[in-house]
């Protein structure tokens, strides 16, 4: 198949409309559920008033820390977070705005809208921490990054090979946050039958979702049937579920009745996690050839304090280029922000982007072309990763890339064009492929990332 | 969302009427700004006066040889109307950078003009804000401000009007037609239909509340180029940082004899500068004459801290107009 063209087998559903999300899927007597969320950054809700919101037109429960039945607690021992439980409103705890603190289910999604507003809360504020710079002197390492990855790496003796180095450049690279905005917002129908719950929520792991379901409202997970032909937009947003799953299970449970809940666009930039802030500092030194001497790329992020989340944002950087003197660090930031999660790409996306402008500069220091600087870097001659480039690879694809370019970059007068490349590399670890493929009730041909996936290294 | 009562009315003057009938109540056109304000709270009519099925949809010229457009055109007619794109590609231009197919479809003219901002803390019911709630204070003088205004602002309110049709009518010198149950129509400029925040944000401009605006006019457009530039942070679908509509007319010597400049995402209107339009009249049409053009636009602008680049990135836009525009613009023999 590689090198084909292949069409997508669910593509003309998708695009003639004819492809079910979650949040359009219809029952007899569904409900409507509205999420709502904080209004302060860090805190407790000292009241949450209900009363006028239950008297309102349709409304047929509202649901808070005060009257939410017993969740369970995330197993910090399993490596994914996306399996383990997600507790939701189940304190008056206030980590983050717009934390959920409740939902309010009513017989349309008008009248559930109309009643959220009607929900009075007081808070209690504390003082927090939302401001990365002010904060980097209380950076500490994290134990690990996601899949086990050193924090850390030195090879060689970086600042002596830096400060020897005819050709420098020391840079910084701030990154703002980066949300994931999937076409369908996260959603979820859940339709009670028997001891069963049938959920169907647009999900990037069918396994995962089941999972985290089953340990939050402590049940088996032989008794949830999640239902997700269509992913309907991820770019991680969807790897574990959020309020709108956990709360749409908990309503349907407690009513037994179907209930449908969605995050509005707002709220997925309050409710779903999100690629935190970076700051990178990038340190590239060179010789008159172009070789790279020594190369350093730090990383300082934030993290919510609750669940520590570290974007692994120099790991490919330990791969991609080859010099004798190389160092890599992240750091976290403790911040009472929103939680990091993984988003499209996570560390490449954020890190590529650091040290390849830092390569384009470095190119412009030297006066060499930036591809011809990528092509005498190869990685090939010193690393010994697990990711090894087969011999001449590299070299190949810079050439190929230049020629695609139309032959040699060259610098016009405007400074934004002609004088940069950019790299990728991504690791991935290969498992035994996994010989299933499922047929689906609901007749929709897709496959949804099965677990176990294809995890990033 | 509130509940509501509607009604659908065929004239302007029932139209009118109707409005004064309620309290609380509203004209709703093609509603694709009103009923998400609705959804949100923000606005909360008891009353809708449905008026998108008058009969106020006609793109003419007058005999003066003025372009009359009715209130009621949607935004998508209007931009692909022969007349406006072959005399007035400036407003063409304009109404293609806003919004999307879409909405454009939907959109009316006299909405387009009427459309609120799009301040994050307006639309945040958590957040402060006077034009939403007057002496609830305004939350972006120290808040996230980087699409906020740098001109004409004041500590009340920093917002932005969104218009990018609004900023080409202003160039062109347009006057709106209101209908008002008591009097006859009157004709106002942009510049008079438009408020300055001042202590008031939330009174955004001279239209009373039984009001209806039943068209723009545009006159006959000066002879020249003319051009409407929108930077913004994506290409599509997304409001301006900052846009400029320049119009120039100029002569075989390269003399500008007339000059029209209008700004917008820099104010809480459209923002005409006419200081601007006299730099360059009777100047060369050359870079520096540009650049003084630019500067005295920009005089007196305040940054607020994230929105500081608007000041700089308001002159380059416009110094890059007026050449472009300039470029396009046959030099006129006398």
């Amino acid at each position: 198949m590689i090198g084909r063209g292949v069409n997508r087998v669910d593509g003309p559903a998708k695009v003639t409309g004819r492809a079910t999300y979650a949040y359009e899927y219809q029952q007899p007597n569904i409900l409507y559920g509205v999420i709502i969320t904080a209004t302060i950054a860090r805190g407790q809700i000292q009241t949450i008033d209900v009363s006028e919101a239950k008297q309102a037109p349709g409304v047929r429960a509202v649901l808070t820390h005060e009257n939410v039945p017993g969740q369970g607690a995330a197993d910090e021992s399993l490596p994914w977070a996306y399996w383990r439980a997600h507790p939701t409103i189940s304190s008056a705890d206030i980590r983050h705005y717009g934390d959920a603190v409740g939902l309010v289910v009513a017989t349309t999604l008008e009248q559930a809208q109309a009643a959220s507003l009607l929900v009075r809360i007081q808070y209690q504020p504390a003082t927090g921490h939302f401001d990365l710079r002010a904060r980097t002197a209380e950076a500490y390492a994290p134990a690990a990054l996601p899949a086990g990855f050193p924090p850390d790496t030195a090879v060689g003796d970086f600042e002596t090979g830096f400060d020897s180095a005819p050709y420098r450049v020391d840079q910084h690279y701030v990154l703002p946050w980066y949300f994931a905005q999937p076409m369908e917002p996260n959603a979820c129908m859940v339709v009670p039958r028997g001891e069963d719950l049938f959920v169907y929520v647009g999900t990037q792991i069918v396994d995962a979702a089941r999972a985290s379901i089953a340990a939050t409202i402590k049940i088996d997970p032989e008794r949830i049937h999640v239902i997700s032909p269509f992913v309907g937009g991820g770019f991680g947003s969807k790897l574990r579920v959020h309020a709108e799953t956990i709360l749409a299970v908990l309503a349907a449970q407690h009513l037994n009745q179907a209930v449908k809940v969605t995050l509005t666009r707002r709220q997925i930039v309050e409710v779903v996690g999100a690629r935190p802030t970076s700051i990178q500092r990038l340190r590239l030194g060179a010789g008159q050839d172009g070789r790279l001497i020594a190369l350093a790329h730090e990383a300082i992020t934030h993290t919510n304090p609750k669940e520590e989340f570290a974007d692994p944002i120099a790991v490919s950087t330990r791969s991609l280029y080859a010099a004798p003197h190389r160092l890599t660090r992240h750091r976290l930031v403790q911040l009472d922000v929103l939680d990091g999660e993984d988003v499209r790409a996570p560390g490449e996306a954020s890190g590529l982007l650091g040290l390849e402008c830092t390569m384009d500069e470095l190119a412009y220091e030297i006066g060499v072309d930036p591809i011809e600087l990528r092509i005498r870097n190869d990685p090939h001659a010193t690393l010994s990763t697990m990711c090894r480039f087969q011999n001449g690879f590299w070299s190949s694809a810079c050439a190929k890339a230049r020629r695609a370019s139309g032959g040699a970059v060259v610098r016009t007068g405007r400074p934004a064009s002609g004088t940069g490349g950019g790299l990728s590399a991504t690791g991935w670890r290969r498992r035994p492929a996994c010989n299933r493929s499922w047929t689906l009730l609901c007749g929709c041909e897709s496959s949804p990332m099965a677990a176990p996936p294809c995890y990033r290294i | 969302m509130r509940s509501f009562s509607y009604e659908r009315v065929t004239d302007p003057r029932t139209a009118c009427a109707a409005v004064a009938a309620h309290p609380d109540s509203k004209f709703i056109s093609g509603g694709t700004n009103l009923i998400d304000l609705m959804r949100l709270e923000i606005e909360r009519p008891t009353h809708l006066v449905d008026i998108s099925r008058l009969p106020l949809t006609a793109i003419e010229e007058l005999p003066q040889g003025q372009l009359r457009i009715g209130a009621s055109a949607r935004n998508s007619d209007v931009a692909a109307n022969p007349l406006v794109r072959k005399r007035y590609p400036v407003l063409t231009e304009a109404l293609l950078a806003g919004a999307s197919g879409q909405l454009r479809n939907k959109a009316s003219v006299g909405g387009n003009l009427l459309q609120r901002t799009r301040c994050h803390y307006f639309y945040d019911t958590a957040a402060g804000c006077n034009k939403r709630q007057p002496g609830a204070g305004c939350a972006a003088l120290s808040g996230a401000n980087r699409n906020h205004a740098i001109l004409g602002a004041s500590d009340a309110c920093i917002a932005t009007h969104p218009s990018d049709m609004a900023v080409a009518l202003a160039a062109l010198g347009a006057t709106i037609s209101i209908l008002s149950p008591e009097t006859t129509t009157r004709e106002v400029s942009i510049g008079e239909f438009y408020r300055l925040p001042g202590t008031t944000p939330d009174t955004e401009t001279n239209l009373a509340a039984r009001e209806l605006i039943t068209a723009v006019t545009a006159p006959p457009p000066p002879t020249g180029g003319q051009r409407y530039r929108k930077v913004r942070d994506r290409t599509s679908y997304e409001f301006a940082l900052v846009s400029v509509a320049v119009i120039l007319t100029i002569e075989g010597d390269n003399t500008i004899t007339e000059a029209r400049v209008a700004f917008g995402g820099v104010a809480h209107m459209p923002w005409r500068s006419t200081e601007a339009e006299t730099a360059l009249t009777g100047r060369p049409a050359i870079p520096a004459t540009y650049q003084a053009a630019a500067d005295i636009a920009i005089e007196g602008a305040v940054g607020r801290g994230d929105n500081d680049f608007k000041i700089q990135l308001a002159r380059n836009t416009l110094r890059r107009t007026l050449a472009d525009v300039a470029a396009i613009t046959d030099r006129r023999t006398s």
